[in-house]
């Protein structure tokens, strides 16, 4: 204890700082043409060698002996600004950043290139959506997180699965939160896209360690992203018509240069399009009562009161909905899913250091299933509610140190799987049986500190608070899953509680102008555990609370990178090795099936184990020119221990991949033509197979092998994508369009990737002529797709 | 009826996925003794035992010779008396053997051991017979949606015991067509949700798994329009409930969980159960037996 009261005086002291004669240079930096602010814009102060970036809400502030400097003000893609300021006494000021529109001559102006990489926090990475937009797509869809996917240590999970994975962390190990909410399934059509419209978002922020102490609840990753805020100064109409969905975007002022809207939603049509043809075929005519489709709609408004007060309001609804009925209608499913999320944010400056956002925020992940044929009803239904509310504050006493603190609350309501069914006259619902509620609390203070001009430290603590509560009836098991007692907890009684201090630690310290050195450790707890039969992210996958079985996941990561730019930041590369252990880990028990659930605590099913992963990763990007793009590759091992799996004996965790690399290519022609590709190749995935058979009751079972022990194919491909645009002669006819034509090819050489393994058995053992063949079924062929985009002026 | 996630595999897959035949290289594992032992109530013990093959080994006239025991010593205890079974032929069941005791006949809250001697190595094995719980009654109930209509289901009615911890598992025998007792997909089930209730439930006529496909593809023709899972008006039909233990319940459960898992993508593998000891697979299992006769009218 008394060291954790030594690091809290020690960051303490800091703000007690003397500041002798300073003053604060402050304000926002923001897009010229949109007015829509800069997030991570980079403010520099020459002379005093260290410099700031703007905060999600585009906030800068740097404080200063007094005097007179050049600022330099920079983002990617934008013109730098240089500054001479006169500081003699504190004050404001807002920048406008404008577009590097392409043409040779500019490329060369602007001379001054980003160093972000070598100064930047490890393990943070940012792509805007301008990057996702020029990757080639699948079925015309721009994907935000099949593009984080090609990033170095993170991992896709099957063929074409939005699902994600970081660093030998599971898909409920990372965070991914949209305007300050949390997703909780980021993925439509059973994986194949993410629910991230790449026209409604700005920018897209992955940290993958050394997570700093404000964030939190998750042991992996962050994936925040910020939707648009709508364009401050004009109105602006977008649209797209893909393959398989089309957009729209709106966005424009509310009053000019004080507030914004931005609204975009999508549909997919595939249903309607292939539904007259399903019927024609001999394979596909099964799949006549077949509907499916998906749409979103991502909307967010924002007002500025002045420049110390800004409200935000964000909303996000997803919802897939499949439906199967068979010819004669005697037996139906129906399966909608989806997501909803709306963010209320109020940005508050209090003087020129200390910025306030206070946010509340309410999501919702639901998933339900009905069945119907004659006598017989079926009915799933799993959720998880979240309220949220939490103040955070950002302080920056001095150039030197960037302090954050802040307290979250979050009110869980989950609920695992609860069944409704109907078996002629008799009845069953589980409903309301089965929720489980939790408090959620957070509070944490973390401080970014410049020692030197080269050394810097980002520190910080989180402590978590973790309750549930009441109402909840706990079935007291057995051995063979025997339930012998229930004990009943009243409301807001404690079933189970844990508290937690997580220390944060990273460290970069530059080499010289072009090099650095970076390391972290982080520790981790996370109170929600994911329960998965499949191996992608499946709708049909489970939240569930810590509660006195489950203990709260555990998380360590050592990190540690050699970062270097060359020919004057034209190139990025890095190195960087990881170590992590993850404690108190969930499998579901074998033998398990959805149905166990029905009147039981689904955590009555799980197996505890633990597991580690570490790996090394490579990376080279090339920032600037016609041709950009990045390699990134990455080695890695990620290992289980399960006492009740083969008895203890370590096995692949099923996302473990030895080889994971990935080859980005964009390259501009000229101002009409611009081509990418895309090569990924990964280590098959990791499954369980079985090794011999027997016959019980006349038929055959199966006993399986050791728990992930073969490996399926190698996984590679190829994709193409070209973008014809000619906005130049638009211009000249004066049209009031602007448009681009999108052609992409995925899967140019047609690999037939593995996506599951099967058996086919040819005979039978009664007659003595069986026998079996395995055989590999594969999703996606080589799939062209073009697209087109129109944006009204 | 079963939840199958495969038909979620949909348009897209439908329309674009394609199937290859692959290698796959999956080491050699020592064949294990496959034990499937019961003793009901009223009956003497009857177990047959068997050896496991490699998974991608064809079934064949030779191979399946390689999956017989034919000699081992097989002895069932109640724990004052032993009685050691004898090897007998059995044409109406897959293999065409089994070992049959001689003396003990099973009695309902009794506890009965298995000692299996084969090749050096003994596996042993404990189940209880639970007491009988007895059926309320037994009733028809044709199915409308049919187009016969004298088929349907067999529906079955009972009162569970007010203590937790019952298992059952329950057979059907239509006269005329099943040479052996026959069971549905599912056919064990627990008290977790019904504890003490008055319960109903329907049952289908199973497959007699013994059956060649060629026997069971002439089966269906012979009843044309009639489903072959129906029960039909004119019949007889023994029915048979059984109370069985938890782990026997375990056993026959992980063996229908792995039916409906096995070939589908998005559930994990799942093991078989097995209360054998000393490395053999399988089950010893007791049942507390109810049967009751319906002539369908």
């Amino acid at each position: 204890m008394n060291t954790r009261f030594t690091i809290l005086l020690v960051l303490l002291s800091f703000f007690l700082e003397a500041s002798g004669q300073k003053v604060t240079l402050s304000g926002y930096v923001r897009e010229k043409s949109t007015g829509e602010e800069l997030v991570g814009a980079s403010i520099y102060v020459e002379g005093q060698g260290s410099g700031t970036i703007t905060n999600t809400y585009g906030f800068y502030s740097i404080t200063v002996p007094q005097g007179e400097y050049e600022v330099l003000i920079s983002f990617l893609g934008y013109k730098t600004i240089t500054d001479h300021v006169k500081l003699s006494k504190s004050i404001k000021r807002n920048y406008y950043l404008e577009t590097m529109a392409f043409t040779k001559d500019e490329v060369v102006i602007s001379a001054k290139k980003s160093d972000k990489n070598v100064r930047d926090n490890i393990g943070m990475v940012k792509l805007e959506a301008k990057t996702i937009k020029e990757l080639p797509t699948f079925m015309g869809e721009a994907d935000v997180v099949k593009s984080i996917q090609l990033l170095p240590g993170v991992q896709s999970a099957t063929e074409g699965s939005a699902g994600f994975y970081v660093r030998g962390g599971g898909p409920d190990q990372n965070l991914v939160i949209l305007d300050e909410a949390v997703v909780y399934n980021a993925s439509h059509l059973f994986g194949f896209f993410s629910v991230f419209n790449a026209d409604a978002v700005k920018d897209i922020n992955l940290i993958k360690g050394g997570m700093p102490a404000y964030y939190g609840g998750r042991l992996s990753s962050v994936l925040d992203i910020t939707m648009k805020e709508g364009n401050m100064r004009e109105y602006d109409l977008n649209g797209s018509l893909g393959l398989i969905s089309s957009h729209l975007t709106a966005q424009g002022p509310i009053v000019k240069d004080k507030g914004s809207f931005m609204i975009t939603g999508r549909r997919t049509y595939a249903d309607v399009l292939i539904k007259p043809f399903l019927p024609k075929f001999e394979r596909t005519k099964d799949f006549a009562g077949t509907g499916y489709y998906f749409y979103d709609i991502n909307a967010k408004a924002n007002y500025r009161f002045s420049d110390k007060d800004r409200i935000y309001l964000s909303a996000y609804l997803g919802k897939d909905v499949f439906t199967y009925k068979t010819p004669d209608d005697d037996f139906t499913v129906s399966i909608p899913w989806g997501n909803i999320t709306s963010s209320f944010r109020w940005n508050h400056l209090f003087g020129d250091k200390l910025f306030m956002n206070f946010t509340t925020v309410y999501s919702k992940y639901d998933f339900e299933m009905k069945m119907e044929q004659n006598d017989f009803e079926f009915g799933l239904y799993s959720s998880i509610e979240d309220y949220t509310g939490k103040f955070d504050f950002t302080y920056i006493p001095t150039i030197r140190h960037k302090v954050r603190f802040g307290v979250s609350y979050i009110y869980h309501i989950f609920e695992p799987s609860s069944v409704s069914g109907r078996l002629g006259q008799t009845s069953y619902d589980s409903k309301g049986v089965v929720r489980q509620y939790a408090n959620d609390c957070a509070i944490y203070l973390n401080d970014e500190f410049d020692l030197t001009e080269r050394w810097s430290v980002n520190y910080g603590l989180r402590g978590t608070y973790f309750q549930q509560v009441g109402p909840f009836e706990r079935y007291v098991k057995a051995e063979f899953g025997r339930t012998i007692d229930t004990v009943f907890y009243d409301p807001w009684e404690t079933v189970a509680d844990y508290k937690h201090i997580e220390p944060r630690i990273s460290s970069r310290y530059i080499l010289n102008k072009s090099s650095s050195l970076k390391a972290s450790f982080t520790k981790n707890y996370q109170y929600i555990h994911l329960a998965t039969l499949s191996s992608g992210s499946m709708p049909t996958d489970l939240w569930i609370p810590s509660s006195e079985k489950v203990k709260p996941q555990e998380g360590y990561q050592y990190s540690a990178g050699y970062f270097k730019n060359l020919k004057e930041n034209m190139y990025e590369t890095s190195v960087e090795v990881y170590y992590k252990t993850f404690i108190n880990q969930i499998e579901y028990k074998n033998g398990y099936t959805p149905a166990d659930n029905v009147g039981d605590n689904s955590d009555n099913y799980f197996v505890f184990g633990e597991g580690d992963a570490y790996g090394i990763e490579l990376f080279l990007k090339k920032n600037k020119g016609p041709l950009t793009g990045w390699i990134g590759y990455t080695l890695s091992k990620t290992t289980r221990y399960f006492d009740d799996i083969d008895f203890g004996e370590p096995f692949p965790a099923k996302y473990d991949r030895r080889h994971d690399l990935s080859i980005t290519t964009n390259y501009k022609y000229n101002e009409k033509w611009t081509f990418a590709v895309v090569f990924v190749y990964a280590t098959g995935n990791a499954i369980t197979l079985p090794v011999a058979r027997y016959i019980i009751d006349g038929r055959i079972v199966n006993e399986y092998g050791a728990r992930n022990s073969f490996r399926m194919p190698d996984y590679h491909r190829l994709d193409l994508s070209v973008t014809y645009q000619n906005h130049k002669k638009q211009k000249e006819l004066n049209k009031r369009y602007r448009t681009s034509w999108n052609l992409s090819v995925y899967n140019v050489y047609n690999r037939k990737n593995p996506y599951f393994i099967y058996f086919d058995n040819d005979g039978d053992i009664q007659s003595g002529t069986l026998t079996t063949t395995a055989k590999q079924v594969s999703l996606f062929p080589i799939l062209p797709s073009i697209s087109l985009n129109i944006d009204f002026e | 009826m079963k939840y199958k996630p495969i038909i979620l595999l949909f348009i897209v897959g439908a329309m674009l996925s394609c199937t290859k035949d692959i290698d796959l290289k999956i080491p050699e594992v020592d064949r294990k003794i496959v034990i499937e032992g019961k003793i009901e109530s009223g009956e003497y013990a009857s177990v047959i035992i068997t050896k496991s093959a490699p998974y991608f080994e064809p079934v064949d006239s030779s191979t399946i010779f390689e999956m017989g025991v034919f000699d081992a010593t097989v002895v069932v205890s109640d724990g004052t008396t032993n009685d050691t079974l004898s090897f007998v032929l059995d044409f109406y069941q897959m293999p065409f053997y089994k070992y049959i005791g001689n003396s003990i006949i099973g009695e309902p809250g009794k506890s009965y051991s298995l000692e299996v001697f084969y090749d050096n190595e003994v596996y042993t094995a404990t189940t209880t017979i639970p007491q009988i719980v007895e059926l309320d009654s037994l009733a028809f109930k044709e199915e409308t949606d049919l187009e016969v209509d004298s088929a349907g289901y067999l529906w079955f009615y009972f009162t569970d015991p007010d203590t937790l911890g019952n298992y059952y598992r329950i057979f059907s025998k239509t006269l005329g067509k099943d040479s052996v007792f026959v069971h549905p997909m599912a056919s064990v089930s627990d008290d977790k949700n019904v504890n003490g209730e008055f319960i109903e439930y329907p049952v289908y006529r199973g497959w007699n798994p013994n059956l060649t496909q060629k026997q069971r593809d002439e089966e269906k023709e012979k009843l044309g329009d009639i489903p072959r899972w129906a029960f039909v008006r004119g019949e007889t039909v023994i029915f048979k409930f059984c109370s069985i233990d938890a782990e026997h319940y375990e056993f026959w459960r992980t063996i229908e969980v792995q039916n409906t898992s096995d070939g589908n993508p998005f559930a994990s593998p799942s093991s078989v159960y097995t209360n054998i000891q000393g490395g053999a697979i399988g089950v010893w299992g007791g049942y507390a037996v109810f049967q009751k006769i319906i002539q369908i009218e």
